[in-house]
Order: structure tokens, then C-alpha cells, then sequence
């Protein structure tokens, strides 16, 4: 039987861990991709081209140093992604397919290097030591392997920073200094709680930030401060045998620990006092899992929805009903807690904790609660099946060429056809969409119901036969992935049949207002627009710009309007003295490009009709009275049948 | 043990046979294995029922338009999908390892995660993108086969002996069909392809070769999108009939599956023929290495899935199934030569009924020159390599050789009525190998292999391999014994006709064409070479080459376009780089349409660093560790040389300017001469500049001073003066007045100043009169730097 080891999550590589080799080469394909990419993007002729190169080329050089620092012998990932990195730039033009093509080729060579490398730890069973109930023994994870886990994903979730042409120090703190800290922070979670669990909750707070902000790096380390001061008790009054003894009270090791410990809990608290102290408490929920941080909680929460003000337009009450669907991200492991009183803990810091600065001071409570869900059976492997599938996807959405903000949201609104927990206004088609995750919770459960009869005294006979647990129990990963597969391929937005698209686009100004089209005769269902202003952050939000319209075989027409800040914005929204004048609040972008020193941003807007309408033509016609050099750029147009 | 026992056990390794006898439980061997052989079919049928059922399933409900780029591929993927389980499962049955299930899980999700971005891509903003997600499906094609081939090694014992299992045939012939959707769509038939198509067609369909009424009713439109027309050279019946100078033996063989599934069933027939050619190279490895079946595999690889066969093999070429026959030929010669030795051994006995034995062989060599006139030239060195083989026997190769003798001159006769020339559209004087200068046969012999339009190498660079292969079977002789001398025999006759052609690389088609008829022998000679693939230099090597295949053949199989290129030097994706980068990238690279020093260079740089590079010092079996070290230093390595190719490319000095070339700006004119034009290495490429018209090239400056030679030639339209401007960006330095008209002149001009940066602007200028204007056909402009 496996039993905590305090040193496991020491830099030393775990038993059966592979080795890696020494040599320069691991190191060298990653700079030479860069290189191969930098060196051509410094020699095209566009520049808009060579400066998405460059960038490219320092993505694709920051993540492959990951995968590099992860792969497992023979390490194929990182050669194949370093020469398929290098032809992709080379070969496409520039634009948002190429980062498209590269950052889909990034994350899939990263998930590979993560998935290999995580595979051939010996994570081992978790099991309750016989000693000490309720305390988790898990398999390691070395922080050789959790910081360039945690560095990995920074460089794909928050990509952008990366953009900058210039390091600055508070760039440099983002990219590299939370990631690391937060990656030791899982290292030491592991050590008790076991790796799986401790990704888990660090995937969570990940996908909530996204990535590692100052807020989800603090709520893991205050997680990880409970942990090592829980540990440092336990070592005081009950060393384990064989062992040396515990530091004593006056060592000036256990003091500095103990300190450090206690700062680090403290921290959340101390840099945003308002919102902090939910992770704060749920550090000390780790540390000390009894009575103590509920008396602490209730009030704490209580006032401070109470004494806040609504942020967001939205009623306290309302954003804390938020957060605790946000636990949804946990299902279906949660139902099956091997803790439920500290999983309730931790939902009621989810409904306390206020949104400050944003979303993220959620991440110290969903971590928390995924650190008491079971690491083995049916429903833990769906878990991670279901945890991975969504860091999978924001990691995508949240980087080049999408940079979605907040690309969860886009996750669980595009992906899966429903309204991410933030916005309980969905309308009943998206209701009913809800379908998809609700077919992956019952799947799962089912799953779980399984696990549990496999264990049960009912097979009991059928234990010697299949030694360990039932044989379905196996293939339990592979059922839940199935399953989320089915649920994607049936909730997926329909397809839509282009009508205008290319590398060009249909620009509306002044000297040509109107751009038409003869279609042809099939019903169609809706229509989808990709477009921006030029010259358009002077205007207020909602102005239309462009009448959008339909007509039918039959004589009948339909009219839209196109309007800024809703369906369409300004595309230099991001460029900073645009940024700093606009008027106009332009809406998320639904792709961005880089537009020399800073992102050119496009948007979607859809018109849906009540009942298809086999339409025959379309014009969409600049709205009159606009300033005169305001432009609409059609960049692609859409229509589902 | 039944007879059928004993022979599926000598196919199964020792490790992997289990032992005789009775097995626990009491069931006989015999007994159990039945039942597990029942269990496998049953279950086999399931799977291609369920692959079957989700297919007919996609087909009707997948969201996709009908004209969708992805369409018959989702549709057909669940029946791929079943394919390789099926072909998985069977490996195991004959002996093969299981595959491991993360490697299996990888495939699996990135199939699926590619299937949804695929049907949801428009939603994704990847609407422009389905060539890198057709490229993503083909990279988990390639891991699979890649470890499909690896598990299936055992099936091929410590020593090659008899047929290898027909799992090797259904293997490439899964991957042939899983990309044939996508290249069917994106590549219309093209070159001779559609006159094949509509002879199958007509036969098919008709019944007869006349194709009058097959262009009249545009039966094209069965099988492509653009009209055609009679090509050069067809002959006219006495009513006029129109029929096709291609010959029929392919479209007949083509008949049955285009009658069943049209143009996908003839491609699929295609397929079949390329698979069978990648079988048989596994064939005659126990002719050849007995000894080295893991060497052998690795070649049969190669030559079925790297490039250039898998590009033939959604297409219809004659030089696929003309390979096909050549090698059975060869595997029967081969296999009559062992036999004869072993009848030497056993006796006169040994032997009954041997005209059973030459059949096919007699069959392989008589039906060559029925698929293509130019085989006549493989047929013959065959029937001269079969009587020397089998003991210089008389009597069947006698035979033989009189109904080769007949069967030629039949065709020359029948040729001769029908066309008035015996050789079709050719001369005489293309097949006397004295008729070409030496230059022009060297040249095509390089463009075959190094061209970077048309050559081996430049399509899956993993064939440099033969460069150290070749000097291994020269310096070492006894392994493997008779391939150099067969490979010498076979091509050497052929070769020298076809090489000094001026259209050596076969005309408008994909790449290594007229070469493709010894693709497996080539692959077989890297067996040798192979048995030290484990030094570190040989790792590097096969890394850092096979890398680049793999990205190369990713680009051919998705935009199947760039596989067809213009003989100007040039290719589509040089140019594509080139614009990008706005300098000449194709100088550095070889060919032999429009030979330049990169044309000479790199044949005898890779003569010498290829082999020293696989023979780096080291030790033969490294360890694991240093293995893939050297792996990625291979890798490494090729990422570096790409790092420095547009730096070399931006600070090399011009020397020539190729004016028709795309980083040359144009502000009008033409290409000269015209796109389509066929034998254009009659033609100097040039850029037609009209007056009123200017050009712009990118120069590096090699010097402060240069001295230019212009090659051009005038066209006067018009009885007025004409003029072109020759200047380093803004500043004039030379005029030209040409004399005569419709003669290639060189101009020398200079030794001017020359500033670094200036591009070098030629601008035609003159009066213009109504009517056609003068104008000049710029073909080059050389540098001279001081």
C-alpha cells in the first residue's frame, strides 16, 4: 500500500520516471524552429506578414521549450511539432489560418508531451492511509514536470503576452514567474492530495483566469500553504515510521517554513482584502478541515454580499448564484466527493467569494473542491476527460488567432451550443441545447453508478474472477470521451454555406455603399456576417451601419440592421490610442490578426429567421449619415440552410 | 494439425506460436484455433458491418453540403476507420504485435477532435483552412501506418521466405483509399489522364475505342469539370472516327470498376494496382535479403508511402501498373532462377510442366509494350535477364522471344497503318542514344533525381538515401548479389532512351515519372544500407530527411496541384516563397530544364555529405538515449539549414535575373511563352514588356560595380522607334535600341555603379501608334560584379 511521501514532490525524478537526456538536442529544436521561422518573417516583404511571423515564431519557440522540457524519449512530438511549426509559417499565408494552423499544432504537441510525460509517472493508486483516514496518499508530481506543465499552458492561454515586441518586467513577472510559482504550488498540492487531483484543480483555476494571473497563482499557492502547514503538523505530532523526526517548534527550518506557509495564506487577503480572503480561507481549510473556517466563512460571506456593490450590473446574490454554478466545471466527479463536507465548503466560498477583479476569484474555491474529488473510478476518469477536454478547448480559443476573452465562455457557448453559467437569460433553443452536457453528466454518473456496484458486496463473487474492479471500469475514460464526442457531434452550430470569403474583403464607404448578390435557390435558415469599421470608434454603441437584406423567391423580404458595438466594432479596437479615445465599446472579437504592433480584431453577427425562407437575393447597404470615411469591411459571409 | 495448420504456423514466429499440442482446458489446438479463426470473421464482419453502417450513415446525415471538401472523406472515415481495426486484428492472428493503446487513443482523438473542427470549421473562423485539417487527418494516417508497419514486422520471420501476407497489400491499399477522397476532389485528371478515363469510358460504356461520340456527347463530364479536346497526334478513322493514341490495356483493365463506380471506381482500381506494386516490392525481398526482413520492411515502406507512388496512386498513369508487371516478371525470373538451382540439386525430376512456371512471366513481359509502346525497351532486357538467370535455357525463352518479336513488330505494323509512323507520335531518332549530346542525357539523368520540379529527391528528400546506398553496392558487391546488375539491366536501356528526351520528365505529370518503373528496385538497394540505420549519423539523417518527407508529402497529398509543374525551373512552391520573400529562391535549388550551378552543385554536395553524415563516426548500435538524440540533432539540423536558406537568399549576390520569375514586379505584359505550351524547354522562358510597360527586379549587390548581359529579343509591330530603359532603381543607366527584330540578342552593358538596394528596372518605352505595339521577349539578365 502506497503511503505519503514527503519527499516526492521533491525535483528528483519519480521511480520509473524516464530520463531524459542531457544532451543540447532536446534544447536546440526549439530555438531552431524559431529560428527557421524568425529568420523568413524577417525577410517577407509584407510587413504586417513579418510581424505575425515573428510572433509566431516566438510562440511556437515558448511552447515547444515546454514540450521540449516535457517529452518523454523519443521525444517525437518536439522534433515533428518543431518542423511542422517551421513549415506552417513558412507555407501559409499570413493571416489567422496560419495562427490558427500553428496554435492548433501547438496545443495538440503539447497535450501529447503532457499526456506521455504525466503517463509514465507512477501516479499509483490513491488510497487512504490506514493510519489516518480521510488523509489522501497520491502519486507525485515533480516539479520538473509541473512548471513546465504550468509554463506550457500560460504561454497558450495567454499567448497575447507574448505579442510585445519589448520584455517588460511585468510581462516577464505574467509569463514566466506566476506560471512557476503556481507550478510549484501543484507540485506540493500533489504531494498529499495526488497528481491527478492537484492538475485538476490547477485546470480549473486555469480555464477560470484564463491562465495563471496574479489571482488564480495565488488561490493554488494559499491552497498549497494549508497543505504544507497541514503537513508540518501532522510531521510534529506524528512522525511516520522509519522516518526522521520532525523539525522541533524552535529549528529555524520549521520556523521559515511555517512563516512562508502562513504568508502565502495570508496573500490572497492581503492584495485584494475584499475577495482575497476566499482563498485564504480556503488555504486554511486545507491546513485545518474542521469547524474552525466555516465559523469564518459564514459571516465573511454573508457581508460580504451584503456589503459590496453590485458589480456588473449584477445583484450580489445573483453573481454568487453565478459562482456556484460555476461548480458545474466539476461535474460529474463532484457527486461523488470523497469529502463532501469540505466540497460544501467550498461552495459556499464559491457563492461568497466576490468577482474581484473578475471571475477569477473563483479559482481558490473550484480548486479546492477539486481537491476532494476520488481519484480513481468511472467518474474521476470522466472528470479528467471532461476537465481536459475544456482546458483543451480554451487553451485554444483563448490564444492567436481567436484571443476570445473569456474563452470559456466561448468553449461552452460555441462548442457546446449553451450559455455559460455567467448569463442565465438563455433563450429556450440554448435550453434545450443544454442537452450536450447534460448527456456527458448522466453518461458519467452512470459511470459512477457502476463503480460503486462493482465494489459493492453484490460482486463480491465476481471480484476474484476480475481482481481490482470490474472490467468495464477500464474503459472507463474512453466511454466518457465517446460519449462527450457524440454529445459535440450532435450539438455542433450548423454548418453554413459560404456566400463571401477569401483573403479579401468587400469594403462599404462612401463611394460604394452597397454590396449585393444573386443566391442561390435553397431554403435558408440564417444568416452569419464577419465584418469591421474602419474609422468607426468615434461612433456610440448601437448605431446602425449597415442594412442587411433578404429576398425571398416569393416577393418577401427581410431586414436587418448591422450595428456598432453590437454585431460589428472598430477593428484597430485594440490598438492602444484607439483604445484610449473610443468611444464606441466594440464587442468581443471573433478573430484577430495581427495588424503590424498590435491586433486588428473582426467580428460575428447572426440574424436567425422564425422559418426558412428560400431567399434569392442579398444586399447589404452602408447605413446613410455616417462620417464619410467610415468603412465596413464584409470579410465573410454565411448562410445556414 | 490439418495441412492449413502447419502452414499458418510456419508463417508465425517461434516466440509468437504457441505451444503444440493440447492446450489447458483440454480443447485440441486445432479445435481452438477454428474457433477463434470463427470468432475473428465473425467479429471482422462486424466491424466492416459497423464501418459499412456509420458510413451510409454519415452519408446521409452528415451535415455537410454535397459539395463540401471534406464530405467523402467524413463519409468514408468510419470505413477506414474499420479498415485498420481489421487490419490490426489480422496482423495479430498472423503473428503481428498489438498496438499500444496510447498510440491508438492519440489517433483516435485527433481524428475526432478533427472531425468536429471540421464540421463546425466556418464556426471556428477556419473556413480557410481545409487543406491544414486535411493535413491533420493524413498525420494520424501516417502514425498509424507508421506503427501499424513496425507491428507487423514478425509476420516476416528472422528470414524472408515465400509470399509475404496479403495484410501488406491491404495495408498501403487502406491509406491509398483513405486519401483518395480528398485527391480525387482537388486534382482533376489531368495530362493524358482524361483520355485513359474516356477510353474506359467509351469501352465501358460503348463497347468500342471510337470516341467521336464520346466527345460529342462530353462524357468528360463524367469524370472532370473542363471540356476536352482530341489531343495531338490521334488518329482519324477512314469516316472520321476520332480514337485515342493512348493504348488500351489499361482503360480495359479499368472497365469493370468504372462500370460499377465511375471515375472513384477507377481511381479506386488504381489504388489496387499501386498497392499490389508495394506487395510485390516486399516479394522480392527474399530474392534479394533474405536475410534482412526488418531492412526489407523498411524499404517496402518507403516505397509505398513515401512519395512518389502514393501521388500515383489516385491517378491513372501507365507507369503504375507497366511497375506492377515488371516486377512480377522479375519476382518470376528471380524465382525460376532459385528453382533451377535447386533442380541442379534434386534432379530432373524436380521439374514437370514448366511452361506453368513461365506463364506469368511470359504474360508480364507480352503485356508490357500493350501498355505502352516504350516498354518494348523493358520487355526485352527482361527476356535477356530471364535466359541468363534460369541456367541460359534455349527452348522457353526461344519461345518466348519469338512471340516477343511478333508481338512487336505487330505493334509497329499496326502503328504504321494506323498512324504512318510505327512509333506513334515519336521518331527513330529518339531511341538512338547517340542522337542527344551527353550533356542532355546527363541532365536528365540528375533532373530525374534532383530536379526540383520533377525530381526524386526534391518530392520526399528521404531518397537521398540512395546516394550512400549506391556507393554501399558498388564498394560491397555480395549483398545484396544480383540487384545492381538487375537494376543495371532493367533501367540502363530504358534510361538512355528517355533521359537525353527533351521532355525527359515525362511531359505535364507528377514527379519521377518516366523513372517510377524502378522505384522498387531503388527501394530494395537501400536494404544494405539500412542494416546500419542504428549509428547516430544514420539516425540524425533518417530523422532530419524523413522529417521533411513527411511535411513535403503533408503539401503534395493536400494541395495535389503543386505536384504539377511547368518546366521553367521553377515550382509552385518556390514561387510561393519567393513572392513572400521577394527574392529568387529557386537559384539554390537544382534543375535540369534551366540547369545553373545549383543544377551541379547539389548532386556532388549530397554525393559527399549524405554518406559522410551516415557513416559519422560512432557506434554501431548506439544507446537507446543517444539514438534519439541524434534523432532530434537531425532534426535540428534541418530546422537550422531552413533558418539559413532566407538569409543566404537575401545576401547571396544576384547573378542572374530570370525575368519572367514571380518576385519580379511586372506592371504588364505577358509570360512568354504561353502557360499551357507544350515542349516548353524549346522555349527560353521569357516576360513579354510592351511599350508604356516596365519591370522591377529585387538585386543583391555582389560589388560596387556590375556589368549586365541582356538577353532579349525584339518584337516590332509597328514601323517606329523602340526603346528600353535598363536602370538601378530610380536612376537611368543604359538605353537599348534594338536592330533587328525577332532575334535572341545579347547586350552587354556597363561595368555601371551599382547602389546597394536598387532593384534593377527595365522600362520599354517608344511611340504607340493604334494597333499592336512594339515590344520586347526579356529572358535574363546576368551580373557581373566587380
Amino acid at each position: 500500500m502506497q503511503t505519503s511521501s514527503a519527499s516526492a514532490g521533491s525535483s528528483a525524478p519519480a521511480a520509473g520516471a524516464p530520463r531524459h537526456g542531457a544532451g543540447a538536442a532536446r534544447w536546440l529544436v526549439p530555438l531552431a524552429s524559431f529560428a527557421a521561422i524568425a529568420a523568413f518573417g524577417a525577410h517577407e516583404v509584407e510587413p504586417a506578414a513579418a510581424a505575425e511571423s515573428v510572433y509566431l515564431g516566438r510562440l511556437a519557440a515558448a511552447v515547444l521549450l515546454a514540450v521540449a522540457a516535457l517529452s518523454p524519449p523519443p521525444a517525437r512530438e518536439l522534433g515533428l511539432g518543431g518542423v511542422l511549426a517551421a513549415a506552417v509559417a513558412w507555407s501559409l499565408p499570413a493571416g489567422p489560418a496560419r495562427g490558427a494552423a500553428l496554435l492548433l499544432l501547438l496545443v495538440a504537441a503539447f497535450a501529447l508531451s503532457a499526456a506521455r510525460r504525466l503517463a509514465s509517472l507512477d501516479a499509483g493508486p490513491v488510497r487512504a492511509a490506514p493510519d489516518r483516514p480521510g488523509d489522501f496518499a497520491g502519486g507525485p508530481l515533480p516539479i520538473a514536470v509541473a512548471v513546465p506543465l504550468a509554463l506550457g499552458c500560460q504561454f497558450l492561454l495567454r499567448g497575447d503576452l507574448l505579442f510585445a515586441s519589448r520584455l517588460e518586467p511585468r510581462t516577464a513577472v505574467a509569463l514566466f514567474a506566476l506560471p512557476c510559482a503556481g507550478g510549484v504550488a501543484v507540485a506540493l498540492l500533489a504531494r498529499r492530495h495526488g497528481a491527478r487531483r492537484a492538475l485538476l484543480a490547477a485546470a480549473t483555476a486555469l480555464m477560470l483566469g484564463p491562465g495563471w494571473n496574479v489571482a488564480t497563482t495565488l488561490a493554488l499557492l494559499a491552497l498549497a500553504a494549508g497543505d504544507h502547514l497541514a503537513t508540518l503538523s501532522r510531521k510534529r505530532l506524528s512522525p511516520l515510521p522509519g522516518r526522521d523526526p520532525a523539525p522541533s517548534n524552535r529549528s529555524a527550518t520549521f520556523r521559515l517554513g511555517r512563516a512562508a506557509a502562513l504568508a502565502l495564506l495570508l496573500a490572497p487577503a492581503a492584495w485584494e482584502p475584499r475577495a482575497g480572503w476566499a482563498a485564504s480561507l480556503a488555504g486554511l481549510a486545507v491546513w485545518h478541515p474542521g469547524a474552525a473556517p466555516w465559523w469564518l466563512a459564514l459571516p465573511a460571506c454573508l457581508f460580504g454580499r451584503l456589503l459590496l456593490p453590485p458589480a456588473g450590473g449584477v445583484s450580489p446574490w445573483v453573481e454568487g448564484a453565478h459562482g456556484l454554478a460555476w461548480m458545474a466545471l466539476l461535474l460529474p466527479a463532484l457527486v461523488v466527493s470523497a469529502r463532501p463536507r469540505l466540497a460544501a465548503f467550498a461552495a459556499l466560498l464559491a457563492f461568497g467569494a466576490p468577482w474581484l477583479p473578475d471571475r477569477s476569484a473563483l479559482a481558490a474555491p473550484l480548486a479546492l473542491a477539486a481537491l476532494t474529488l476520488p481519484e480513481t473510478g468511472a467518474a474521476a476518469a470522466a472528470q479528467r476527460v471532461w476537465s481536459g477536454t475544456l482546458l483543451g478547448a480554451t487553451a485554444l480559443l483563448a490564444s492567436y488567432p481567436w484571443l476570445r476573452a473569456p474563452a470559456l465562455d466561448s468553449v461552452l457557448g460555441g462548442l457546446f451550443a449553451m450559455r455559460s453559467p455567467d448569463s442565465f437569460t438563455a433563450p429556450a433553443p440554448a435550453a434545450l441545447a443544454a442537452f450536450a452536457p447534460l448527456a456527458v453528466i448522466a453518461c458519467v454518473l452512470a459511470l459512477a453508478a457502476l463503480d460503486r456496484l462493482a465494489r459493492s458486496s453484490i460482486f463480491s463473487g465476481l471480484q476474484g474472477r476480475w481482481p481490482g474492479q470490474a472490467p468495464w471500469l477500464g474503459s472507463s475514460w474512453k466511454v466518457a470521451a465517446a460519449v462527450i464526442f457524440l454529445a459535440l457531434l450532435f450539438h455542433l452550430p450548423p454548418s453554413g454555406t459560404t456566400l463571401l470569403g477569401g483573403a479579401g474583403a468587400v469594403v462599404l464607404d462612401g463611394a460604394h455603399p452597397a454590396w449585393e448578390m444573386e443566391m442561390p435557390a435553397q431554403p435558408v435558415r440564417g444568416l452569419e456576417v464577419e465584418s469591421s469599421l474602419t474609422h468607426g470608434a468615434g461612433l456610440r454603441r448601437g448605431t446602425p451601419v449597415a442594412t442587411v437584406e433578404l429576398g425571398g423567391r416569393t416577393g418577401r423580404r427581410l431586414r436587418w440592421e448591422l450595428r456598432a458595438g453590437e454585431e460589428t466594432g472598430e477593428w484597430a479596437a485594440r490598438r492602444p490610442d484607439v483604445a484610449r479615445t473610443a468611444r464606441l465599446v466594440s464587442p468581443p472579437a471573433w478573430i484577430s490578426w495581427v495588424a503590424g504592433d498590435f491586433f486588428g480584431q473582426r467580428y460575428r453577427g447572426g440574424f436567425q429567421l422564425r422559418e426558412p425562407l428560400r431567399a434569392g437575393h442579398l444586399r447589404i447597404e452602408r447605413a446613410r449619415g455616417l462620417p464619410p470615411d467610415l468603412g465596413l469591411a464584409l470579410h465573410r459571409l454565411e448562410v445556414t440552410r | 494439425m490439418t495441412q492449413t495448420d502447419l502452414e499458418t504456423a510456419a508463417t508465425i514466429p517461434a516466440a509468437a506460436r504457441p505451444a503444440a499440442g493440447r492446450v489447458a482446458g483440454g480443447t485440441p489446438l486445432g479445435l481452438r484455433r477454428e474457433r477463434a479463426g470463427a470468432l475473428t470473421w465473425l467479429a471482422a464482419g462486424g466491424l466492416a458491418a459497423a464501418g459499412i453502417a456509420a458510413a451510409a450513415a454519415a452519408a446521409r446525415w452528415l451535415p455537410l453540403p454535397p459539395g463540401d471538401a471534406f464530405r467523402g472523406t467524413l463519409v468514408l472515415l468510419p470505413l477506414i476507420l474499420a479498415a485498420f481495426q481489421l487490419i490490426h486484428r489480422w496482423g495479430i492472428r498472423l503473428g503481428g504485435h498489438r498496438l499500444g493503446g496510447q498510440g491508438t487513443a492519440v489517433e483516435l482523438i485527433a481524428v475526432a477532435v478533427l472531425a468536429l473542427l471540421i464540421l463546425s470549421r466556418s464556426h471556428f473562423g477556419l473556413g480557410g483552412c481545409d487543406e491544414l485539417l486535411a493535413a491533420g487527418l493524413l498525420l494520424a494516417l501516417a502514425h498509424r501506418l507508421v506503427r501499424q508497419v513496425l507491428a507487423a514486422r514478425p509476420l516476416l520471420g528472422w528470414r524472408l521466405a515465400g509470399s509475404p501476407s496479403l495484410l501488406f497489400l491491404a495495408l498501403p491499399l487502406a491509406a491509398y483509399c483513405a486519401i483518395l477522397p480528398w485527391s480525387a476532389r482537388h486534382h482533376q485528371p489531368d495530362g493524358d489522364e482524361p483520355y485513359y478515363l474516356l477510353l474506359t469510358h467509351s469501352l465501358a460504356y460503348d463497347g468500342d475505342a471510337d470516341l467521336t461520340n464520346n466527345y460529342a456527347a462530353g462524357d468528360w463530364r463524367h469524370f472532370m469539370d473542363k471540356p476536352i479536346r482530341p489531343q495531338p497526334g490521334d488518329p482519324v478513322g477512314p469516316r472520321g472516327e476520332i480514337y485515342s493514341r493512348h493504348n488500351a490495356l489499361l482503360p480495359l483493365v479499368l472497365v469493370p470498376a468504372y462500370r460499377l463506380a465511375g471515375r472513384s471506381g477507377a481511381l479506386a482500381m488504381m489504388a489496387v494496382m499501386a498497392a499490389a506494386l508495394a506487395w510485390t516490392t516486399l516479394r522480392l525481398g527474399r530474392h534479394y535479403a533474405p536475410g534482412h526482413p526488418g531492412e526489407v520492411l523498411v524499404a517496402y515502406a518507403l516505397v509505398a508511402l513515401a512519395p512518389p507512388l502514393p501521388l500515383y496512386s489516385y491517378q491513372v498513369w501507365v507507369e503504375v501498373p507497366a511497375a506492377l508487371l515488371t516486377m512480377v516478371a522479375l519476382g518470376q525470373i528471380l524465382a525460376l532462377g532459385d528453382r533451377g538451382s535447386s533442380r541442379h540439386r534434386e534432379g530432373p525430376a524436380a521439374e514437370t510442366r514448366p511452361w506453368r512456371r513461365w506463364l506469368p512471366f511470359a504474360a508480364a513481359v507480352l503485356l508490357l509494350p500493350l501498355v505502352k509502346i516504350r516498354f518494348l525497351l523493358i520487355s526485352a532486357p527482361l527476356l535477356a535477364l530471364a535466359w541468363w538467370r534460369t541456367g541460359r535455357r534455349r527452348g522457353l525463352v526461344l519461345v518466348l522471344g519469338l512471340l516477343f518479336a511478333a508481338l512487336a513488330a505487330g505493334i509497329l505494323l499496326y502503328n504504321q497503318i494506323l498512324y504512318s509512323n510505327p512509333l506513334k507520335i515519336h521518331t527513330w531518332q529518339e531511341l538512338d542514344p547517340l542522337g542527344r549530346s551527353p550533356l542532355a542525357s546527363l541532365e536528365g539523368l540528375v533532373g530525374l533525381f534532383y530536379d526540383t520540379a520533377f525530381g526524386l529527391f526534391a518530392y520526399a528528400p528521404i531518397w537521398l538515401l540512395l546516394v550512400p546506398a549506391a556507393l554501399l553496392l558498388l564498394a560491397r558487391r555480395q549483398a545484396p548479389p544480383a540487384l545492381p546488375g538487375h537494376l543495371a539491366v532493367l533501367a540502363l536501356p530504358y534510361l538512355a532512351v528517355v533521359a537525353p528526351r527533351l521532355e525527359w520528365y515525362g511531359g505535364w505529370s507528377p514527379p519521377f515519372r518516366y523513372a517510377l518503373i524502378v522505384l522498387p528496385l531503388f527501394g530494395l538497394a537501400l536494404v544494405p544500407l539500412l542494416a546500419a540505420r542504428r549509428r547516430p549519423g544514420a539516425r540524425a539523417l533518417l530523422a532530419g530527411l524523413g522529417a521533411l518527407t513527411l511535411v513535403l508529402a503533408l503539401v503534395w497529398v493536400t494541395v495535389p496541384g503543386w505536384t504539377y509543374n511547368l518546366a521553367n525551373g521553377r515550382t509552385h512552391v518556390l514561387d510561393l516563397l519567393g513572392e513572400r520573400l521577394g527574392t529568387d529562391l529557386a537559384r539554390f535549388f537544382p534543375s535540369a530544364v534551366r540547369p545553373r550551378a545549383a543544377t551541379w552543385i547539389w548532386p556532388l554536395a549530397t554525393l559527399a555529405a549524405v554518406p559522410l553524415v551516415w557513416w559519422l563516426p560512432g557506434k554501431r548500435r548506439p544507446l537507446p538515449r543517444s539514438s534519439w538524440t541524434a534523432g532530434l540533432a537531425g532534426t535540428a539540423a534541418l530546422l537550422a539549414a531552413a533558418a539559413a536558406l532566407p538569409v543566404a537568399a537575401a545576401r547571396t549576390p544576384t547573378r542572374v535575373v530570370e525575368l519572367e520569375d514571380p518576385q519580379v514586379w511586372k506592371s504588364g505584359g505577358e509570360l512568354y511563352p504561353q502557360l499551357w505550351i507544350i515542349e516548353r524547354p524549346l522555349y527560353r522562358g521569357g516576360w513579354t514588356l510592351r511599350v508604356g510597360e516596365r519591370l522591377a527586379a529585387p538585386v543583391i549587390a555582389g560589388g560596387r560595380r556590375a556589368r549586365l548581359i541582356l538577353r532579349a529579343e525584339f518584337i516590332r509591330n509597328q514601323p517606329v522607334p523602340f526603346y528600353l530603359d535598363i536602370g538601378a532603381g530610380q536612376r537611368l543607366l543604359a538605353t537599348w535600341t534594338p536592330g533587328r527584330q525577332r532575334i535572341w540578342e545579347t547586350v552587354v552593358l556597363g561595368p555601371f555603379d551599382w547602389p546597394a538596394g536598387q532593384p534593377l528596372v527595365l522600362a520599354a518605352r517608344g511611340l504607340h501608334p493604334p494597333g499592336e505595339l512594339n515590344g520586347v521577349i526579356l529572358d535574363r539578365v546576368d551580373f557581373t560584379w566587380q
